[in-house]
């Protein structure tokens, strides 16, 4: 029975709350997340700057979408991350799981700082405007927001366990947010286009245009995995930094 | 002179690089303030109907209702129940602190904004006299949501509070 | 794209595609090195202070 366990139960799940296990999958993993994304981006940057056509209203001034679309979709993903990794460090307290968290938020806020940056530099030729209150910018700036205040409420506490766990809660709370900003375009009829991709519907967007974004969004995902895997590995080992294991790989 | 001035810039500076959390939560403060008030007027520049969903906001709270103004009322009575959890769960994460400063309004602005948009947009549509349904619905479900999870989170923030 | 001063011109928009395509690089390259840097130093330091002890 507990061979059966070990084999599709739980038990490779549980390995990861080892620290050297979660360290060295870590490591192990970066550059099988970095050198592909590497490469989708290089094809991506190839495409979206110089082999796609331009758009007929918007000119060559629509390229950001290829930094601004993938920016967008990893804030919300980064915090999805956040949010799942304090859960399960607050609910099956897995400490490390904690250690996903506080890795994954600086990660997270640094691609919303893009989203908003890049958005504001599209808008303003196209709409006139850097910024305007529409829903979606704003539940964006929002999310920017909570990343913030996730990480000083961490900061805040003198104890890094009871920071993680506090922050974790916060969160939790905050996940709402994360729904808010995807149905926000289509709940209101604002300045911000609508969806871009739609799986399996098809697409507003031309072919040519399409298969530089889906590598833009391909690549900056692995990207996001690969920083993760590496800020993960730094964060397990400054918490364990006085363990045996930790004295072994340094 | 401008040498003394100079020195002193930098060791201000350098001081204030040092505790730069607290000199960046009050202007992360002031700006979620500054966010806010768009939020609270509607977006269009219309004078008039951008100010009197705001006013009618505050009037209401002051004046009582009358027929149409329930629907006012409502919006009222969902949203700032929904702050005051968000309230609750922030002063339970912050109840420990030592000099949280004003951490506590940075963690709960940014969660109280959709309840001030759909708020808002609820006060805006019954001042118009177009129908407030949806956003009502919405500020209920968020209440819901609310009221069932946050006493749980609360929980575990006192509980984080009293450990550390 | 039919030409490398189109390119670089980017139709009249360079003044908001370069920026923004520069500030992504910013992004990248810190997310890509920090983390790195950040777990070298501890490294150093959980061996300092195993060669202090």
């Amino acid at each position: 029975m507990a061979a059966l366990n070990n084999k599709y139960g739980w038990a490779w799940f549980h390995r990861f709350a080892s620290p050297p296990y979660l360290y060295r999958v870590a490591g192990l993993l970066v550059p099988w997340f970095a050198w592909p994304a590497a490469a989708l981006i290089a094809v991506g940057l190839y495409g979206g700057l110089w082999s796609s056509p331009p758009d007929y209203q918007q000119g060559d001034g629509f390229r950001i979408i290829y930094i601004h679309v993938p920016s967008a979709y990893l804030s919300m993903m980064g915090y999805a991350i956040l949010a799942v990794a304090s859960a399960v460090g607050l609910v099956w307290r897995m400490k490390l799981a904690h250690a996903v968290a506080a890795a994954a938020a600086p990660l997270g806020a640094s691609f919303t700082f893009l989203a908003l940056v890049t958005g504001a530099l599209w808008g303003k030729p196209m709409w006139g405007t850097f910024w305007v209150w529409d829903a979606r910018l704003t539940s964006e700036l929002i999310l920017l927001f909570l990343y913030f205040g996730f990480i000083a409420l961490r900061r805040a506490y003198e104890d890094p366990r009871s920071g993680d766990r506090a922050a974790a809660v916060l969160a939790l709370v905050g996940v709402v947010n994360l729904p808010i900003i995807h149905y926000s375009v289509v709940w209101w009829n604002s300045l911000h286009q609508g969806a871009t991709v739609f799986v399996g519907q098809g697409s507003d967007i031309a072919p040519g245009m399409l298969w530089p974004l889906l590598c833009m969004i391909f690549g900056f995902t692995l990207l996001f995995a690969a920083c993760l895997a590496r800020s993960v590995q730094a964060e397990v080992l400054e918490r364990e930094r006085g363990a045996a294991w930790a004295a072994e790989v340094a | 002179m401008s040498r003394a001035l100079s020195a002193l810039l930098v060791r201000d500076l350098k001081l204030a690089y040092r505790r730069r959390g607290e000199v960046l939560t009050p202007a992360m403060f002031f700006i979620l303030v500054t966010i806010l008030f768009p939020l609270g007027l509607s977006p269009q520049p219309e004078l008039l109907r951008s100010i009197a969903p705001g006013v009618l906001w505050t009037a209401a709270l002051l004046a009582g209702l009358i027929g149409q103004e329930s629907l006012l009322v409502l919006s009222l009575l969902l949203g700032t129940s929904i702050l005051s959890l968000l309230g609750a769960v922030g002063a339970a994460l912050t109840v420990g602190l030592r000099q949280s400063g004003m951490l506590l309004p940075i963690l709960v602005l940014p969660l109280a904004v959709p309840v001030l948009i759909f708020g808002a947009q609820a006060a805006a549509q019954a001042a118009h006299g177009e129908d407030p349904a949806g956003a009502l619905y919405l500020l209920a479900a968020l209440l819901a949501l609310g009221l069932t999870l946050i006493p749980f989170a609360i929980a575990a923030a006192v509980r984080v509070s009293l450990e550390s | 794209m039919s030409s490398f001063n189109e390119f670089l011109t980017m139709g009249g928009y360079a003044a908001y595609v370069w920026p923004a395509y520069a500030i992504a690089a910013v992004v990248v390259l810190v997310n890509l090195f920090a983390p790195g840097r950040r777990l070298k130093r501890i490294k150093d330091g959980i061996r300092r202070r195993k060669g202090a002890a």
